[in-house]
């Protein structure tokens, strides 16, 4: 039996977030500090 | 061979303060996530943004200590992910966006409210001889008409500025407009634009 393979790629397959979001990420995580409270929860981002 | 440590022991170890656990996380799910997101919204800038903001709450989920791990990290951030990409939509819908093509345009579609260079003209036109009618005017019928239809001014407001009855003051209006209607018919003038 004759195989048809696909020669478009699936476009979908292939996103992947930039390596500029990523290290913004990163970034925020490092600055981000949570703190507590009593009841309340404080976000805090540090220079 | 290199051992994959799993996504649980990353979590808790991200959760006591190793930032690198969250790299490692994010490098691995990172085109699974994407090409999710992706796929529903089929525009790359609008998954880079919905990405951002799946990591943002995953991030600050965990440093509030609000996540409990049940070894099922991946399916929650899908979850957020999907969450994320209905808002989108759903903001979308309130605020569609328009895009021009070579083959149709919206605007042919949709008008501008504000009138073109000829009847802004004619307008202003009117106005002016509006203006000339109203100096033909008594004085105190004159001056409620100016109150009430140049300075948007209530009757109320009238009266006390005028110190007469707020009936006196709507009777002196009547009769502007009556007597403003007598000139034009007389004058044989065109008002209409």
């Amino acid at each position: 039996m004759e195989k048809i393979y696909s020669e478009n790629l699936n476009k979908c397959r292939l996103a992947k977030t930039s390596l500029g979001t990523i290290q913004f990420l990163l970034n925020y995580s490092k600055s981000l500090q949570v703190i507590n409270y009593r009841t309340i929860q404080f976000e805090n981002n540090l220079n | 061979m290199e051992v994959q440590i799993e996504d649980s022991v990353l979590v808790k170890n991200y959760i006591k303060g190793d930032e690198k656990a969250l790299e490692i996380l994010i490098s691995r799910h990172n085109q699974r996530i994407s090409s999710f997101i992706y796929s529903k919204v089929l525009n790359r800038d609008v998954t880079e943004d919905i990405f951002q903001d799946t990591f943002i709450k995953v991030i600050k989920t965990l440093k509030k200590g609000s996540y409990s791990e049940e070894g099922k990290f991946l399916p929650w951030v899908m979850r957020i992910a999907h969450n994320l990409i209905i808002d989108y939509f759903r903001k979308n819908k309130r605020m569609p966006m328009f895009e021009g093509s070579d083959d149709f345009n919206i605007f042919s579609v949709i008008g501008d409210d504000k009138l073109n260079a000829e009847k802004q003209l004619i307008k202003n036109q009117i106005d002016s001889d509006l203006k000339i009618l109203v100096e033909e005017l008594p004085d105190d019928q004159k001056e409620v008409l100016v109150m009430r239809i140049y300075k948007d001014m209530s009757f109320k407001e009238i009266s006390e500025n005028t110190g007469v009855s707020i009936n006196t003051a709507l009777g002196r209006m009547r009769y502007a407009l009556i007597n403003m209607r007598k000139i034009i018919e007389k004058n044989n003038i065109v008002l209409t634009n």
